[in-house]
């Protein structure tokens, strides 16, 4: 009798939690239909109003070894279209010629800056500045601290109100910065401003900007197409509409540098730097009461490059779960606390649930039910009810995403695109969730164990910045 | 004990969930691409609106002659056409812009055009804004000043911009207030839209608003009357700035547009405050309006914790006339700061790369 009620009780878990998780994201995505409603049927109307209108903004890109990519990247970076920005690009203290190359080709000049330390960095050896562009700059510092502790170089050299801080190897929309930037003029209250990052395998990109949207023949990539556009276009926007966006990605996003810099910028001992900041911002202005919005633009502004093969996807999937679980951990004040608003009593808390903790009810669950089913204590009937109820959910959820991208950019231009996606969405269910979810275990279990998580090397596979 | 069928409501309910879910997922797909073919659809009938109906416009505007007989337009297929009506009005002047005025309203523009203010699409009510603003409609008055208070930051924008474009003096007090009152409107677009409507029809009503608002409202606007009319800033500043001698943003917000050299003596003695936005703005002053009798006060700013005050006031030293290279090197010579040397530095090759 016991073993009944245990099952039955993992049964009802286990369905309970997957609709929970699946109809909580659709509701998201319906909130993320009117927010991209709004949004879009003000666009043209904004960029006419906006047009004149440009908050100056420092793009500060950190460089570790990059020499061989690193001057298409400024190049593509210096012919962005808008008027008033910066180039900062950070020397992590390289190994390779990165700074020699930067030299050459920029043409840099030792300057004599007054350097201000408003966020604690590996000291910096020197500043430079390009002879050729005045809005270059190069500040060259001692290795350490990784990604973050580049940033803030970067961030403290920073002349403009607003930095972006991205990867050096993303592709960017040559309007991106005009699209981030819309929110802050709209509302002075902003802080932070995501994009809608894309995955640029199978375009063609030249000169630093993507010429052709195509998509990648990787299946691996492919399945990512279909993820992203679930993360940023459902999620993110739906999150953003509520004031709880949690995450501002790595790959793309500007920040109102005084407040980053009152929050004392991005942390150095952490694996999930973006994330971490930006739920710290949450928490530190709720705290205080300020009046602020952490938002996110659905166009797509930034295209980046997606593992193709499972050992560097594994990392990567790894590292992601192991910020998300230290961004949480390290500002766990924010969950419910007094003023938290819907980022402290909505998403803070639906993130520990289904996003955290996911993948142990998913593995579980899978686990449970599997040998329940060996052991003849599960129906071949049962077993196949919950698998599908699952897998059905999921492809829901994906579907939907693709639904909303068709009513907003319709980026994939034929149907068989979108017929492919399609495919794709159903075909996730078997294997890839389940690998994913594994993963994400580990290294939950990793971090709960207090290891330490390898980089790796990343595989590039988007060859455009090689000279 | 018979364990193998489970719970049969949970089991069922699986079930149920799971062909809930694959109908929807299928019923998405089909929307999706539904969607696509309507909005192909749609992109087709865009442009063939745009090809019969923009060189038409563009002759009926630039050729002074009676308007020709006009080809059929679906009522549903309005707001293509009003989009690029909208468009050429908003590149034209003159006997132009009143031809294609006259073309609309015998297409009876106007009317569809209130009719689209209260549309739930934004992007139709701002269409309908534009234009009534471009067609100067006066009987749309009352509509307008409804939309300029509305709660989205662009319905009301443009509803400033039409009503400015029907009647700028009439219309200015209302907008005024709204520029007070309203943290999300782009002031300084709206100073444009002032200035390309002729800054001096809104020079009273803006002076007298400045004058009688409330000390917190004024910062975020003294800046932007220093973009459309920097004598009239100055003037308001001054007064402001004895008005609200105590109010800390009031007077940073004020140093910040004033024109008047004689308050020099005055605005010296706010090297002291505790404020670095005074400060900082204050070193802008002194450039501004000083000479190198400033070079005291503004080396000793130099040394301010606050780097931008060390910045503004270094830009500010060397910008001051008469102080050459070699009298610059003396200046620097007699700093006794390192970080107000280093900021002297930092500018000069500032400078000097620009």
């Amino acid at each position: 009798m016991s073993v009944r009620l245990v099952l039955e009780t993992v049964q009802w878990l286990f369905l309970g939690y997957f609709v929970l998780l699946n109809g909580t994201y659709l509701v998201l995505n319906v909130i993320a239909l009117f927010g991209l409603r709004r949004y879009l049927g003000g666009t043209s109307a904004a960029e006419r109003v906006y047009s004149h209108l440009q908050m100056p903004v420092s793009l500060v890109v950190p460089a570790y070894n990059e020499a061989a990519t690193i001057v298409s990247s400024v190049r593509a970076l210096l012919q962005l279209r808008y008027q008033h920005f910066e180039v900062l690009v950070v020397n992590d203290g390289s190994l390779d010629d990165t700074l020699a190359v930067l030299e050459k080709e920029f043409e840099l000049q030792p300057f004599p800056e007054a350097y201000r330390v408003q966020i604690r960095t590996q000291p910096v050896r020197g500043i430079y500045r390009s002879l050729r562009h005045p809005n270059l700059r190069v500040i060259d510092k001692e290795n350490g601290g990784g990604k973050a502790d580049a940033v803030n170089a970067g961030i403290n050299a920073a002349r403009y109100p607003l930095f972006y801080a991205g990867d050096a190897d993303s592709v960017l929309d040559p309007h991106s910065l005009e699209h981030v930037v819309r929110p802050f003029l709209e509302d002075p209250h902003t802080v932070a401003c995501g994009g809608t990052v894309r995955i640029v395998n199978g375009c063609t990109v030249r000169g630093g900007f993507l010429e052709r949207i195509g998509l990648p023949r990787n299946p691996l990539a492919l399945v990512q197409v279909v993820e992203y556009l679930r993360a940023f276009l459902g999620g993110r926007l739906g999150w953003s509409s509520i004031n709880a966006l949690l995450i501002v990605s790595g790959a793309f996003g500007v920040f109102h540098r005084e407040t980053v810099v009152a929050a004392g910028g991005f942390r150095a001992d952490v694996i999930g730097e973006d994330m971490e900041l930006t739920v710290r911002l949450h928490r530190l202005l709720s705290a205080r009461r300020a009046r602020y919005r952490v938002t996110f633009v659905p166009d797509p502004v930034c295209w980046t490059d997606a593992p193709e093969d499972l050992g560097t996807l594994a990392r990567q999937r790894k590292r992601w779960h192991r910020g998300l679980a230290e961004s949480l951990w390290n500002n766990r004040g924010l969950c419910f606390s007094r003023h938290g608003g819907a980022a402290g009593w909505f998403a803070f808390p639906f993130f520990v649930m289904f996003e955290l903790l996911s993948p142990v009810v998913e593995v579980g669950g899978y686990i449970v039910m599997a040998l329940a089913f060996a052991f003849g204590l599960l129906s071949g009937d049962s077993f196949l009810a919950f698998i599908a109820a699952a897998f059905a959910l999921g492809m829901l959820l994906s579907t939907s995403a693709l639904l909303l991208e068709e009513l907003s950019f319709r980026t994939y231009p034929r149907a068989t695109h979108m017929l492919l996606l399609f495919g794709v969405a159903v075909l996730e269910n078997f294997g890839y969730r389940q690998i994913n979810a594994f993963w994400r275990l580990q290294a939950l279990i990793g971090w709960l164990l207090g290891r330490r998580i390898e980089w790796g090397k990343m595989r590039r596979n988007v060859k455009w910045q090689e000279r | 004990m018979d364990l193998s069928t489970g719970s049969d409501l949970v089991v069922a309910l699986a079930w149920r969930s799971a062909a809930i879910a694959a109908f929807g997922a299928a019923l998405m797909l089909a929307g999706a691409l539904i969607v696509r073919r309507y909005m192909q659809h749609e992109e087709e009938a865009r442009s063939r609106v745009v090809a019969v109906w923009r060189p038409l416009l563009t002759r009926i505007a630039l050729e002074n002659a009676e308007l020709p007989t006009l080809p059929c337009l679906a009522p549903r297929r309005l707001p293509f056409f009003m989009e690029e009506w909208n468009a050429l009005h908003d590149a034209l002047r003159g006997d132009a812009s009143e031809r294609l005025n006259e073309l609309a309203r015998r297409m009876g523009l106007d009317a569809a055009a209130r009719h689209m203010m209260h549309s739930r699409e934004i992007r139709k009510r701002i269409l309908g804004i534009r234009t009534l603003g471009h067609l100067r409609d006066a009987a749309a008055w009352k509509q307008l000043q409804e939309q300029l208070v509305a709660a989205n930051a662009l319905v009301s924008f443009y509803a400033a911009a039409a009503l400015i474009q029907i009647d700028a003096q009439r219309a200015m007090p209302g907008i005024m207030l709204q520029l007070a009152e309203r943290e999300n409107w782009p002031g300084e677009a709206m100073a444009r839209l002032i200035l390309e409507a002729g800054a001096n029809v809104a020079r009273e009503p803006i002076r007298a608003l400045m004058l009688s608002l409330e000390p917190s409202k004024v910062p975020p606007l003294l800046p932007w009357l220093g973009k459309i009319d920097s004598i009239l800033a100055s003037e308001v500043a001054t007064v402001l700035l004895h008005r609200h001698a105590s109010d800390d943003e009031v007077v940073a917000a004020a140093l910040l547009v004033v024109q008047d050299a004689t308050l020099l003596p005055e605005l010296r003695r706010q090297a002291g405050s505790s404020n670095a936005d005074i400060r900082k703005h204050l070193a802008l002053a002194l450039g501004r309006l000083g000479g190198p009798e400033e070079t005291e006060l503004l080396m000793q700013l130099m040394g301010d914790p606050v780097w931008w005050v060390r910045y503004h006031a270094a830009h500010s030293l060397i910008r001051l006339q008469g102080l050459d290279d070699a009298r610059l090197d003396a200046v620097r010579s007699r700093l006794t700061d390192r970080f107000a040397r280093d900021m002297l530095d930092h500018v000069r090759a500032e400078e000097s790369v620009a």
